[in-house]
């Protein structure tokens, strides 16, 4: 089972396309139920801001400080922080100091320092504000008495909603403050931040540059390490960013993420195994079919698969296979009957020289005798020339090796030298020959096409009827193409033999021609050479009225031609004579 | 014996004829089934030699025609060497098949043998007194003595000696020693006959005057 194996390819090409459709689906899932996770968080993150900023903004203005200067102050402080990489470094860790369970490890990068954790001990001493190393805090938050800093925000607010005026309208305010798992920072429009409760780890503040613009439904997220943040553009110019720790939603997603990939490995190791089984069933027809063709040999080519129990789809395999076997067993039946034929036709001539032979050598014999039986002997030997030469120019034709010496002929003079050729047999039957031939060169083998003209002469004067006719007729039909009918007022050829005649060993009535000495290969030959001139043949008959053979050749020649050797001057004159005027070229009447 | 050749290879036919004529037969040919039938049911022959591939009506119908009338032997000589046309030739009648190509020897012995089974001899050499025949080797012997007889004496005496006991007239002697060229032999019969009693001995052969001849009769 290699490469070359179809079924190898099939469950290559099945198992790419199913694990491509299966991860990228899996994918796909998996980010969807990360988005819709994210956006729910963010979501609530966004309600809580949006809550925040509300409560913040019912806080009495006064109660906010009116002097700004603490801002500019702490603004320079900020730069000197940033650009102090140690204090930097600090003022990174420091949100940390809230998270006591486990927010230092799940914060990639940053390690807790002693000195942070000095920080958070100072700063949960109460003197929160510079302990807070660049968190920059309003002076309303600042150091607000709070021992607790993780509550300072919210009992912060708490507190201020409480003394504002309109309690029951801040009584929902402070429900929804108090229940707030969540850290928050606010910041100032110059990324100040002007409070935040501990539990919010210190986030690099360009990241939190969004638009600042207030926007009720508009937000930002952001997700880092095991923390999500929204912000959003709050009142009075300021940001909020609300936090969460989200390890147990990171913790949640990655399961089912895991579940899922388990889940789609599995179905990918089902989709192999059924692949490798599907597979295989689905060539188990060939393989049958397969099994079946096998045994068909030589010897039982008469069997055909039985299309019964094969699937539709095969069972155009199997009726392509079951026509090529039935071509197989014409071709076959055709060649034992061409063998059977040929070694029949050889018997005969073989029977004579054997049988004459032993009859001169049986006793003394006189010359008289010896002489006819060497007669007897080499009619014998030349049919069985005539008829191993045919058979071996079929065999050749067959096997594609036998070429035709193709030149430019004349080929009107051809016919008439042939006819000419021929006129001693007709005369010993009375027949008379007559040429009507227009002028035609063609190119082509002129001995192939002598010997095609010789036998189907030949056949015309046999089978005629004594005293009878033959017309030949070599007729141009169009600039491409001549025709040589060959006509005459013999037997003729009934309707069902004239699709044999070009039959090998085909005969009408066998004894006859034997009588007359056709090897049966003639018409069979005579075909090969027309066809292998890109010609065709055709008879016409009625019976007891005569028979015509009609071959087309093709004419794509128009340049002077040579003589067929076999042509004498002579012929040529006569070839004109008779193609000029239509009169009969046979001497006899 | 007289013996039927229908084969319409001319070259063939007449060797086989000359053939059996030159080891006493007496023989007729024919070109084609018609005429292969018309002489087979108008003669009567003691074999008769049939090619299958025939001009007119083929062998086969020749011979499953002629079976309708007469049990002459006959002996199927073709190149079909088909097991189908084996068959079918020996089904239609046919008592022996021969294929070309063959051996002359082969024919002779094939048709002796068809003769002499159809008149229930199953062995060559046939014994009457101390007057023995060998069909295979053509030889006639008196006690010890080889007996040289000519090719129609020796017919004579086979033929006689193949109906042992029987009465051969005139007409039967006629009709199987002779061939259809020969014509008015009258008296050729007795002077072979008289030609065979001076070698063979005056007693063998016993003649029913106003008859016929036999050997060995009562």
């Amino acid at each position: 089972m290699g490469l070359k194996s179809f079924r190898f390819k099939l469950q290559v090409w099945y198992t790419g396309i199913m694990f491509v459709t299966i991860s990228g689906f899996a994918v796909l899932l998996d980010y969807q139920s990360r988005q819709g996770k994210w956006s729910e968080v963010d979501g609530e993150l966004h309600a809580i801001a949006r809550t925040l900023d509300t409560a913040l903004h019912r806080i009495p203005s006064e109660c906010f400080p009116h002097d700004h200067t603490w801002l500019e102050e702490e603004k320079e402080n900020l730069h000197n922080t940033i650009h102090d990489p140690h204090k930097k470094d600090d003022l990174k860790h420091l949100p940390f100091g809230d998270n006591k369970k486990s927010s230092h490890s799940h914060f990639p990068g940053n390690q807790p320092k002693n000195s942070d954790k000095s920080d958070s001990k100072s700063n949960k001493k109460g003197s929160s504000f510079e302990n807070k190393s660049g968190l920059i805090l309003p002076p309303l938050f600042k150091g607000s008495g709070s021992p607790d800093n993780s509550l300072f925000l919210k009992e912060e607010l708490i507190k201020y909603l409480r003394i504002s005026e309109d309690l029951h309208l801040h009584q929902k305010y402070i429900d929804e403050v108090e229940r707030l798992p969540f850290y928050s920072i606010w910041l100032s429009d110059h990324t100040l931040l002007l409070n935040s409760n501990e539990e919010a780890p210190l986030l690099s503040m360009e990241k939190l540059f969004g638009p600042s613009t207030y926007n009720e439904n508009s937000y930002q997220s952001q997700q880092l390490g095991e923390y999500r943040y929204v912000w959003i553009g709050a009142n009075l110019s300021s940001r909020i960013l609300v936090g969460q720790l989200v390890k147990k939603e990171i913790n949640e997603l990655n399961k089912r993420s895991v579940r899922m990939f388990l889940t789609g490995t599995m179905v990918i190791l089902l989709g192999v195994f059924g692949g490798w089984f599907f597979s295989r069933q689905a060539i188990k027809p060939i393989i049958k079919i397969s099994q079946i063709a096998e045994n068909i040999s030589a010897t039982n080519l008469q069997e055909r698969i039985d299309p019964k129990g094969i699937d539709v789809e095969f069972g155009m395999l199997v009726h392509t296979l079951n026509d090529m076997f039935g071509r197989l067993e014409a071709a076959f039946a055709q060649q034992i009957r061409f063998t059977a034929d040929a070694s029949h036709e050889l018997r005969t001539p073989l029977a004579i020289i054997l049988t004459q032979s032993e009859h001169a050598l049986s006793r003394d014999r006189s010359a008289v005798d010896y002489r006819s039986a060497l007669e007897t002997n080499l009619r014998a030997a030349q049919r069985m020339k005539v008829l191993v030469e045919g058979l071996f120019m079929l065999a050749r034709a067959d096997a594609g090796k036998w070429e035709l010496r193709k030149q430019p002929l004349d080929f009107t003079a051809l016919v008439a030298a042939t006819a000419d050729l021929l006129q001693p047999l007709a005369d010993a039957q009375g027949i008379e020959i007559e040429l009507i031939l227009d002028d035609i060169h063609l190119y082509g083998d002129g001995d192939r096409l002598m010997q095609v003209i010789i036998n189907l002469l030949n056949n015309a004067i046999i089978y005629n009827r004594p005293n009878g006719r033959i017309i030949v007729k070599l007729k141009k039909i169009d600039p491409k193409q001549t025709i040589l009918s060959i006509s005459d007022t013999g037997i003729g050829i009934s309707e069902s033999d004239q699709e044999h005649i070009f039959d090998r060993f085909y005969r009408a009535d066998r004894a006859r021609n034997r009588e007359k000495g056709g090897s049966g290969l003639g018409l069979a030959i005579c075909q090969t050479i027309v066809n292998a001139h890109h010609g065709s043949i055709v008879v016409e008959s009625v019976p007891d009225l005569g028979t015509t053979f009609f071959v087309t050749l093709p004419t794509n020649l128009d340049q002077p031609s040579k003589l067929h050797p076999l042509l004498k001057p002579e012929m040529m004159l006569r070839k004109d004579s008779a193609s000029g005027d239509k009169e009969p070229a046979s001497k006899s009447a | 014996m007289r013996v039927l050749i229908i084969e319409d290879e001319g070259d063939l036919r007449s060797i086989v004829a000359s053939t059996l004529r030159e080891t006493g037969y007496a023989v007729d040919e024919a070109v084609n089934g018609d005429e292969g039938l018309f002489k087979a049911t108008s003669n009567d022959y003691d074999a008769i030699i049939l090619d299958l591939m025939i001009p007119k009506q083929d062998g086969f119908m020749v011979l499953a025609n002629l079976r309708k009338t007469h049990k002459t032997p006959v002996l199927i000589m073709t190149a079909r060497e088909g097991l189908n046309d084996r068959v079918r030739g020996l089904d239609y009648g046919a008592d022996d098949y021969l294929i070309k190509p063959f051996e002359l020897v082969e024919l002779q012995a094939r048709l002796r043998a068809l003769i002499r089974r159809s008149l229930g001899h199953a062995e060559s050499v046939i014994q009457v007194k101390d007057l023995l025949i060998d069909t295979a080797a053509r030889v006639v012997r008196r006690g010890d003595q080889s007996i040289p007889l000519t090719a129609m004496e020796y017919s004579l005496v086979e033929y006689l000696m193949l109906y042992r006991g029987e009465l051969v007239t005139r007409t039967m002697i006629y009709d199987h020693l002779f061939d259809e060229t020969e014509d008015s032999l009258s008296n050729l019969i007795d002077v072979h006959i008289y030609n065979v009693r001076k070698k063979l001995g005056k007693d063998i052969i016993i003649t029913r005057r106003g008859q016929g001849y036999m050997i060995d009769g009562p």
